[in-house]
């Protein structure tokens, strides 16, 4: 049982706050990643909670307990860096053992508990090796075997994955996320790659400027992103924005553009008249034939075939779009196209605050 | 003939391997001449009986090595060197490991402290001793003067007349100037361990000691060696501060003032030769433990 539970988290350096005030519950068993960009909080947050970056002000629990002033070492939190922190001279048996020969277990016992979890990993054949004998994926993976073979109450993850290559990356995803559901084990993975959040994550808290902007279920993130932020932040290519105001008569509710007229279904709060942020992710865009209701005008600048997609560059009025097209498509550049949107993808933003109107 | 020769020696050696010999030859004329050459003509001379003092040089085999070991004084200043040594190490190891772990703790102004660290060690070696002999003045000296007024010693200081305390003192003189070089080394280990280590030893539950005696030690092994080799060899070619503090005496002489008395005072220069031959050996020996015992890889790629 490990429900984290963080409250009012500031952090300073010097007089600079970097954290302002967080809020996040973790519950037991749940895999959460913090993303943002660089610089955001997000190492910062999990280094406070691993107990390696002293509180300013607020609150860590585990399970109710305050641990603010707890040391790193009776947190029983294992923590994974990004270039895996493994002591080069001990043997990657050593290496795993390394936290129960600190707890004074039994030699006899840890090295079955090693040998367990080096199966696990598919580490057996280099449980004598050092690890500069080894690849930067096995490295990886000692680095894991490390932080399961003591089964902590929550692993930390600081970009684990950030130094492997594109391949390697994924499939060690995969086993990550595979293992954190055999063992049920509550984590948190920070991480700037949201790839990586969307498909590992129960949930994401996304940074920024050390604030929490929105914690939710990935989908959830990506199709109701609370505000301009997480709109542009989650999703490749990037959400288009364009500057509108609100109608609301009696055909329902619109955004007038500076091109084109949107429909937007379903409820939305703002007054009529006020400015907003229309928000269409890439792929919620399609070429039609023709002028029609609603279709936004289209130049293009280039096309990129990407192989599964075909992503379309180009601009209505003065505003640059990008369409990600399932299909191929060819056309010639610098011909005017028009562009449909689906009403129920259409995401509206306050133009002021940003937040989510819709 | 000349060009031909030297076309010859191109295609063997190829371009590149001819410039790689090329950057080698000063070290090697270098190395060779001032310590190969004389070394083997010392090792040479020692079995020979070389004195200006006498016409021609007799072959005289191992003679002179068999006379050092039958010879009281000379015995006398192996034991005093061998005191110097273990001393001098363990002070200087201690010493110089204390300074360096919190000379790696200080942020603000580390560059300064090294600066400080390092003065003893800048001076020469004659100066140092001098500046020791002060101190250690049975009138004026300020060692005198502080246990005076303390009221830690009361009398005259008698320091120079037992034994061990001069050996005591001359080798604290000698830690005084090396063990900033210790420091620097054990420093530069120190620095080049990444940080994340210790956080990850942190995390795995090991406490400031643990994580000393489990990651810092083992990760300094390679500058610790280094140190113990350096320190070593230094100690037992002691020679400056256990003269100036003590000339010629008996109770502080070392081999190598032993050498010094017998090669240029008595004018024995074969067997002063085979005397400092024993004492290149010695210090050699020991720095090879040192080597195999305590040095451990530790780089990672």
């Amino acid at each position: 049982m490990a429900n984290l539970t963080i409250s009012q988290l500031k952090k300073n350096y010097g007089n600079v706050e970097v954290l302002h005030g967080l809020d996040l519950t973790v519950n037991d068993g749940e895999f959460v990643s913090l993303i943002g960009e660089s610089g955001c909080g997000k190492s910062t947050l999990l280094r406070m909670i691993a107990g390696l970056e002293e509180i300013t002000d607020g609150t860590i629990a585990v399970d109710g307990r305050v641990i603010n002033d707890v040391a790193p070492k009776d947190r029983d939190m294992a923590m994974v860096f990004q270039n895996y922190a493994l002591y080069p001279h001990l043997t990657v048996a050593e290496n795993m053992g390394f936290s129960l020969r600190l707890r004074n277990v039994p030699k006899a016992e840890i090295r079955p508990a090693v040998e367990d979890v080096a199966e696990l990993l598919n580490l057996s054949p280099y449980l004598d090796r050092l690890p500069k004998a080894l690849s930067g994926g096995q490295r990886q993976r000692v680095a894991m075997g490390r932080a399961i073979v003591r089964r902590p109450q929550v692993f930390l993850f600081d970009e684990p994955l950030s130094n492997l290559d594109a391949k390697l990356r994924v499939q060690m995803r995969v086993e990550i996320k595979a293992l954190q559901r055999r063992l049920g084990t509550t984590s948190i993975y920070v991480t700037h790659d949201q790839m990586e959040a969307m498909t590992m994550s129960d949930r994401i808290v996304i940074m920024n400027h050390g604030k929490i902007e929105q914690i939710g279920a990935p989908l959830e993130v990506y199709d109701r992103p609370a505000n301009v932020f997480v709109a542009t932040f989650i999703g490749s290519p990037s959400m288009n924005l364009l500057d509108g105001v609100l109608e609301r008569n009696a055909d329902g509710i619109f955004i007038r553009t500076e091109t084109a007229v949107i429909r937007v279904a379903g409820e939305i709060s703002g007054q009529s008249g006020s400015n907003v942020i229309v928000g269409v992710r890439p792929e919620h865009l399609k070429i039609v034939a023709d002028a029609t209701e609603g279709s936004i005008p289209f130049d293009l600048d280039l096309i990129e075939p990407t192989g599964a997609e075909t992503h379309l560059y180009g601009q209505t009025g003065k505003v640059l779009m990008t369409v990600a097209l399932n299909d191929r498509f060819n056309a010639p550049l610098g011909s005017s196209l028009y562009l449909g949107i689906q009403e129920k993808h259409v995401h509206v933003f306050d133009k002021e605050n940003g937040q989510r109107l819709n | 003939m000349a060009s031909a020769l030297t076309r010859e020696k191109t295609r063997r050696f190829g371009g590149e391997a001819s410039l790689g010999i090329a950057f080698v030859i000063p070290m090697v004329v270098i190395m060779g001449g001032l310590v190969l050459l004389p070394l083997l003509s010392t090792m040479i001379d020692s079995v020979y009986n070389v004195s200006p003092m006498r016409a021609g040089t007799p072959f005289v085999g191992f003679k002179n090595y068999i006379d050092l070991f039958s010879n009281t004084t000379v015995n006398q200043s192996w034991r005093n060197t061998f005191y110097y040594v273990v001393l001098a190490v363990v002070l200087e190891t201690a010493g110089g490991l204390a300074t360096a772990l919190l000379l790696n703790k200080v942020k603000i102004g580390r560059r300064w402290l090294l600066a400080a660290v390092v003065l003893p060690w800048c001076l020469p070696p004659v100066v140092n001793a001098v500046v020791w002999m002060w101190i250690y003045n049975p009138s004026y000296g300020l060692l005198t003067g502080v246990l005076h007024s303390t009221g830690l010693m009361t009398g005259p200081s008698l320091f120079f007349n037992d034994r061990y305390v001069m050996l005591f003192l001359v080798t604290l003189v000698h830690v005084w100037r090396m063990m900033p070089l210790t420091a620097i080394i054990l420093l530069a280990a120190l620095q080049s361990i990444p940080k994340d280590l210790y956080q990850a030893a942190r995390l795995d539950g090991a406490s400031s000691f643990k994580c000393f005696r489990l990651i810092t030690l083992p990760l300094i092994s390679g500058g610790l060696a280094i140190a113990l080799s350096q320190s070593t060899v230094f100690a037992f070619n002691l020679f400056d501060e256990a003269w100036i503090l003590n000339r010629a005496s008996l109770d502080t002489r070392t081999v190598i003032i032993q050498v010094y008395l017998d090669a240029f005072q008595n004018l024995k220069f074969s067997l002063g030769m085979a005397l400092s031959l024993l004492a290149m050996l010695a210090s050699l020996l020991v720095s090879l433990f040192y080597v195999l015992k305590v040095y451990r890889e530790t780089r990672f790629d």
